[in-house]
């Protein structure tokens, strides 16, 4: 794993901005690197893709003994909200998508830091707009990615080729969140289905069911919008009674969570692909990052010198302790895998670097090539 | 295989059946329930009483703020009947006489709030 400076495009902005991605610099801080890239090797991508396939697969076995036991103490859900989630599990309804970040630097094995298994964005650039800048840029070599393909996939044998109206509904004051979700609607459409976009304020509750702006009924519908949010809003009442399928599904409530790591260290302890994990970092040696359990964008992460002095500081039911693990440097650069696991496959990742050790939502993204 | 057989699309350039319009300013909507359509049909035209199942008829959403009500000339609003239905003189406009009319409750803007006050909903 290197990072390479790599010859810029001739007028990549506006190449950019013709490919959706307009958001490439915002408030004059580029957000795209154009003129930089990391390499990998083949085995090096090999180890990315399986450690994905493993932590999902570990991810997949909690959920269902955690669906099982009925116990969901550690995951700070009411009886509500765990309603929902064995309610979706035990229906089997579809994981879309969702993107792990990992620590890589080439030499050790990748190590997750979290999952964002409900929300992930960042998506078009990892899809599509990378893809694109490997065709200009190095179009004899590969890269992995082939999550524009599998999310298609996932599309048509979501309802095993009956071709449904799919919702989708962001907070669309958010450019950046708007874009991935028209990215992710074409997917959708490109796989037959029909597709209504509309903002999750406009969704509508009449009685019975979810409705859009035309008064038709959301039988299917994508949010980009957390899980957690949605039961604290005054609609998560009718989540229960109403017929809508969601997508996600509601049992990434257990998987989105921080709660997730100590519950994967407490079932794989020593797994080379976790680090250290748990709620109140006892068992934890060295220095620490405490994490809120539904903390989003690297917001409220903070570095202690050791479990002990994050539990002094932070102490909270609300506050995950992990190991800590610094970000590889790439002179001064600082490289946070997105892996993307798109059905149940790992399918891609997107790189986003920042000058510090948390990435945030200042990072910038980087394409890759192998 | 880890290439991607290609992304064929053009991102910006996909034809998508796009229903997106504005949305009213409804806060708080309701509609009437009906035991007999003529009931509804005294405050609504007939295309605008839709079965409900078994003998019941819903009327169209509406504002429950009248002042909204009155800025939106679609809003279809309580219905007709209610001058009669609430005059001095009783129920004059003849519903009431055929069977019972509830009201629910419908809103937007449920969800969408804790996006309002500012963190991103992406992760």
């Amino acid at each position: 794993m290197e990072r390479l400076v790599c010859p810029p495009r001739d007028h990549w902005a506006a190449r950019l901005e013709a490919q959706g991605f307009d958001y490439h610099t915002s408030d004059g801080v580029p957000y795209w690197s154009e003129g930089v890239c990391y390499r990998f090797t083949e085995d090096e991508i090999d180890q990315l893709e399986a450690a994905t396939d493993e932590l999902h697969g570990m991810c997949l076995s909690m959920v269902a003994d955690t669906v099982a036991s009925g116990d969901y103490h550690a995951f700070s859900l009411d009886a509500d909200a765990a309603a929902l989630v064995e309610r979706s599990w035990k229906r089997r309804e579809p994981a879309l998508m969702g993107r792990m970040d990992l620590c890589f630097d080439g030499r050790s094995a990748p190590k997750l830091y979290e999952y964002n298994a409900d929300t992930p964005t960042s998506l078009l650039e990892a899809a599509a707009i990378q893809w694109f800048w490997l065709q200009d840029v190095y179009p004899q070599a590969d890269q992995f990615n082939s999550i524009h393909e599998k999310l298609i996939a996932a599309w048509q044998q979501r309802w095993h080729g009956d071709l449904r109206t799919v919702h989708f509904a962001s907070f669309s004051a958010s450019r950046e969140d708007e874009a991935n979700v028209e990215y992710l609607r074409t997917t959708c459409a490109l796989a037959g289905h029909a597709t209504i976009e509309l903002d999750i304020q406009d969704v509508g509750w009449k009685g019975r069911q979810f409705l859009d702006l035309q008064d038709q009924p959301i039988d299917q519908l994508f949010k980009l919008y957390p899980w957690e949010w949605m039961l604290d809003e005054p609609f998560g009442q009718h989540i229960a009674s109403a017929p809508t399928e969601w997508i996600e599904p509601a049992w990434k409530l257990l998987l989105s969570t921080k709660a997730l790591l100590p519950a994967l260290w407490k079932r794989h302890p020593g797994h080379p692909n976790l680090l250290a994990a748990s709620f109140d970092g006892r068992l934890i040696d060295g220095p620490v990052v405490a994490k809120p359990r539904l903390g989003r964008e690297g917001a409220g992460i903070q570095v202690f010198p050791t479990a002990l002095d994050a539990w002094a500081e932070r102490a909270s039911t609300d506050i995950v302790i992990q190991q800590y693990q610094p970000l590889p440097s790439f002179e001064g650069h600082r490289p946070v895998i997105g892996s993307w696991v798109i059905g149940n496959q790992a399918a891609g990742i997107g790189i986003r670097e920042s000058l510090t050790d948390i990435t945030s939502n200042t990072s910038r993204f980087v394409p890759h090539w192998f | 295989m880890k290439r991607s057989d290609g992304v064929t699309l053009t991102v910006a350039g996909v034809a998508l059946v796009t229903a997106t319009v504005l949305a009213p300013n409804y806060q708080s909507l309701e509609r009437k329930r009906y035991t007999d359509r003529r009931d509804c049909e005294c405050d609504y035209s007939a295309a605008q009483c839709q079965s409900a199942g078994g003998t019941e008829v819903v009327g169209p959403w509406f504002a429950s703020d009248e002042t909204i009500r009155r800025q939106d000339p679609a809003d279809p609003g309580p219905g007709h009947c209610d001058r009669h239905w609430r005059s001095s003189s009783g129920y004059s406009g003849g519903r009431g006489e055929h069977g019972s009319v509830t009201t629910e409750p419908g809103y937007r803007n449920g969800f969408g709030g804790t996006a309002r006050r500012g963190t991103p909903p992406r992760s």
